[in-house]
This record gives C-alpha cells, structure tokens and sequence, in this order.
C-alpha cells in the first residue's frame, strides 16, 4: 500500500532515525528534509534537546517559559489530494512520559490559503513503549477535500517539562473508494 | 429494605399496558415530496411523544422501495396494511389536494382537541402546525444513509464540482401523457402554477446563466442533473468536458432511475455554487443537504 502521504514520510523518517541528532535544536531547523520543531519566540523560550537514543527515530526532552504562541513538531506529508470520507491513518509507536495526549492536527496549504484540520483524537503515548493508531475522517466542510496541497502534520507541544521517544511513524490515507470510512456515509457527507 | 420505599411495590391501580400512539406519515408522490414528507414528520413525531411509522408504497410517482434508496431502520409499511392503519387512526390529516376531504397544510394535532391516539398524515409536503420544526427535519434527513447501490453511483463521477446545476423542466403539455405528470395528480391551478415555473426553468436560462459565469472564471467544471435527456444533451454540446455528469439511459420513475436520483441528489452537494428549479421539491432538498450557506441561485428568481 502506497500513498502520496506514506510515499513522502517514510523515507524522510528512515533518514531521520540513522541520523542519531543528539543535542539542542532550533527552531525551524531541518533535523531531516520536512521534519523539524518550530515555536514562536515572542516573550517566550522554548527548549529541546535531542538525546540521539539509538533505534529511535527522535527522542527529546522539551520544555518552555513563557506563553509562545506555538509550539510544535511537525512532519512535511508533501502535495496531493484529499478528499471527503478519506481516512487519514497515523500509526506511532513510541513513549512519552511528563505529558498527555498530544494535539495533532494537519496544516493545508490550500492555493496559499492555511487551512488546519485537527485530529478528533490526541496521539497518547505512555511511560513504556507502546503503538498507537489514529483514524482520522476527512469531512467534505474540512476545506482541504478535492484540490491539490501541500500538507504538514502537525503535533502540538506541551509547555510542562516532558520526555518523548519516539520509534516509529507512518502516517497514510485509506481513499474513500477503498477503505472502511469511519464515519458512516450520510446524504450530506459529500457536502462542499 | 427501608419501610418507605415499601409502597412503591404494589399497584395502586389495575395493571395496564402502555402502548406509545405512532403517527403514520403517508408519503406521496416523488422521491423528494415524499423525503420531505417524512423528515419533516419526524420533528413531529418526537416532540408529540408518538412512534413514527413510515408508509412508503411504491406507485407510478416513485416506483422505488424505501430500502432501494436508503438504509433507514425505522418501521415502514408498503402495502395496503396502510388503510386499515388509516381507518382506525384516532385523525387523518389529509394534504393531498386533488383528494376529498383533503385540507392542503393543514395544522397538525394545533391544540385545539388534544389527540391521544394514533394520528395519519398524508402529504407530499413539509408538515405544519405547532411542532413542525424544519431545522430538525433538514438534519434528520442530512443524516440518513443511502443504499450501497446509491454510494456506487455517486463514487463514479468525480467531485467537487465548482458549480451545481439542478434543472427540472419536464411539466407542462408536452408531458401531461406521463402518469406522474398529468394534470390529474393536482387542482387546476396548481398544475398551472408547476407548469409556469418549469417554464421557467428551461435549459436555456441555465445555459445563460452558465456562460456568465464561465465568462468571469468561476464555472471550470460543472455537475448537471435534469429530468430529461434533452437538457443534458444541451449542456454536453456546449460544455463538453467541463460538464460531470451521471450518465443514465433511464428518464421515468423506475427504482433504477430513483437511485441515480438519489445519488444526483448527492452529488449536487458537492458544489459551492448552485443553480436550482424554483418550485422544484428535488432542487429545495438538495440545498438542505449541501453546506449551510452554500451559494444557492433560483430559475425564474435570480437568473
């Protein structure tokens, strides 16, 4: 199974995991192609550490001060379609301790317009390691169905002190036409 | 066990069972008379403590069965069960014009004699009266799911579309010999007031409107759906590949043909634009189901 979404990640994730980056990181810098950390600096510090934990795609301990106006890891998923009653799939395996659940949501560059869709569940990794799968919806109101658009995977940060490891991530699309939606279709669901 | 909760355990009063009374909506004529019909009776139904039963029975208007169309899992009587159902309703609200006795947008159960029993409702319409609630009947509706032959039919035409076209023009002489379009089926003026605004929602007004909007860059791809081969066979001459369509040889009132209406219905949806039949029940159910706010431009109103 090949999607534009996995055909883009997966080997930007490959890379990333035989990098073992250990130390402080920026904002915005690239760690591999389309995956980096990224805050906003306004009366705020946000700090990441990488600690290079070997068989790990990333593992880091982050923190912040202040109120910044984001806080986020984010994966580039590349240019493609959506379209309503796709399910988009995040599969992670991995651990974090120090923080819940953590707010996903997908960034849509749509004709230069943002447009963000957040996940109806958060990704909850726990102390030890462990895989979780999220299915995700997409709605024809989501803005983002049935025009090409870059798209990037977005995972809020807490601002306590946390630990995340992080072993695995595929994120794909089942296509409306092949997979099991799971929402069920309505005489509505189409709507644009 | 406490001393006071000890008469809670005898009756005080001979056993007797609760029946929940039902309000059976008789819903007539066209696939969307009759949708109409029934969602705006489910409102009705809840807010009066009453079980809807949903009569449904194939005829020369709609010769699809109700599980042909959707996955609906309520009660539904088909055949003429339905009459005795009527005949021993505690009252009969009867909307069908052209019928004796009929009393077109009657309101139901206002008040004025408090009906305990079961109530029937024959109507190719909105129900009205005091707990007529169209907001609910629109997401009822919005909310069913279509048959799987239905879904196949949409998943073949790609979507969205920029503009949406609905045009429903076949009422008039030209078709009075069709069953479900002779003037039998309404009072005189009625029929007359239909046929001035199928009038009014020739081809050729949408055709007009159409080109305008292709003219200033927002109609690059176009989803029709019209009720008879000669519209469509207007627009693919004139907008060749930008024009979707859901190709069909079928133009009656078929279970087939009421399944790629219902799968059109859909797909008009999936526009942010729409160009709609005035006084067209399909046109008026399609914007139901499409995104409130959606663009919506009338035949005979706005074009």
């Amino acid at each position: 199974m090949t999607d534009f979404l996995d055909a883009f990640l997966r080997d930007r994730v490959l890379a990333l995991r035989e990098s073992h980056l250990a130390g402080p990181v920026e904002s915005d810098a690239r760690l591999a192609d389309g995956i980096y950390f990224s805050w906003g600096a306004d009366k705020s510090q946000c700090m990441v550490t990488l600690s290079g934990e070997p068989g790990m795609i990333l593992s880091f301990d982050a923190t912040s001060h202040g109120k910044p106006g984001w806080f986020s890891l984010n994966f580039d998923l590349g240019t493609g379609s959506l379209e309503a009653g796709d399910t988009l799939v995040l599969i992670a395996e991995g651990a974090m301790t120090g923080a819940a659940g953590l707010p996903l949501f997908v960034r849509s560059n749509v004709d230069g317009a943002l447009i963000d869709m957040p996940f109806s569940e958060t990704l909850d990794l726990h102390a030890t390691n462990g895989i979780v799968t999220l299915f995700h919806p997409v709605h024809a109101h989501s803005g983002v169905c049935g025009k090409p658009a870059f798209h990037t995977l977005v995972a809020s940060l807490p601002p306590t002190p946390f630990h995340v490891s992080l072993r695995a991530l595929r994120v794909l699309r089942i296509p409306a036409s092949r997979g099991l939606p799971s929402e069920p279709q309505t005489l509505s669901s189409l709507a644009s | 066990m406490a001393s006071g909760l000890q008469p809670a355990l005898t009756l005080s009063a001979p056993g007797h069972f609760l029946v929940q009374p039902r309000l059976f909506i008789d819903t007539q004529h066209g696939l969307c008379n009759r949708l109409r019909a029934l969602s705006s009776a489910v409102p009705v139904a809840r807010a009066t403590g009453r079980r809807l039963v949903v009569v449904w029975r194939p005829d020369h208007h709609c010769q699809a069965r109700l599980s042909d169309l959707l996955a609906y899992t309520g009660p539904v009587i088909e055949d003429d069960a339905a009459d005795l159902m009527r005949q021993r309703a505690a009252r009969v609200y009867n909307y069908m014009e052209i019928e004796e006795g009929a009393c077109y947008r009657e309101p139901i159960l206002d008040g004025a004699q408090p009906i305990d029993g079961d109530i029937y409702v024959r109507a190719a319409d909105m129900l009205a009266g005091p707990f007529s609630n169209d907001p609910a009947a629109y997401r009822f509706l919005a909310r069913q799911q279509p048959s799987d032959a239905v879904l196949d039919l949409v998943r073949s035409v790609p979507r969205p579309s920029d503009v949406a076209v609905h045009i429903r023009m076949g009422t008039g002489p030209d078709f009075d010999h069709l069953s479900y379009e002779s003037p039998a089926n309404w009072p005189a003026a009625r029929h007359r007031e239909l046929a001035d605004w199928r009038r009014k929602s020739d081809v050729s007004r949408f055709v007009a409107r159409l080109d305008a909007l292709i003219a200033e860059g927002s109609a690059s791809t176009i989803f029709a759906a019209a009720d008879l081969q000669a519209a469509y066979a207007v627009l693919e001459e004139r907008y060749g590949p930008r024009l979707r369509v859901l190709r069909r040889d079928l133009f009656d009132r078929s279970a087939a043909q009421l399944q790629y209406a219902l799968a059109d219905l859909m797909l008009l949806t999936t526009a942010p634009r729409f160009l709609a039949s005035t006084w067209s029940s399909f046109s008026d159910v399609a914007q139901w189901l499409a995104r409130p706010g959606r663009l919506h431009e009338r035949s005979g109103i706005d074009f």
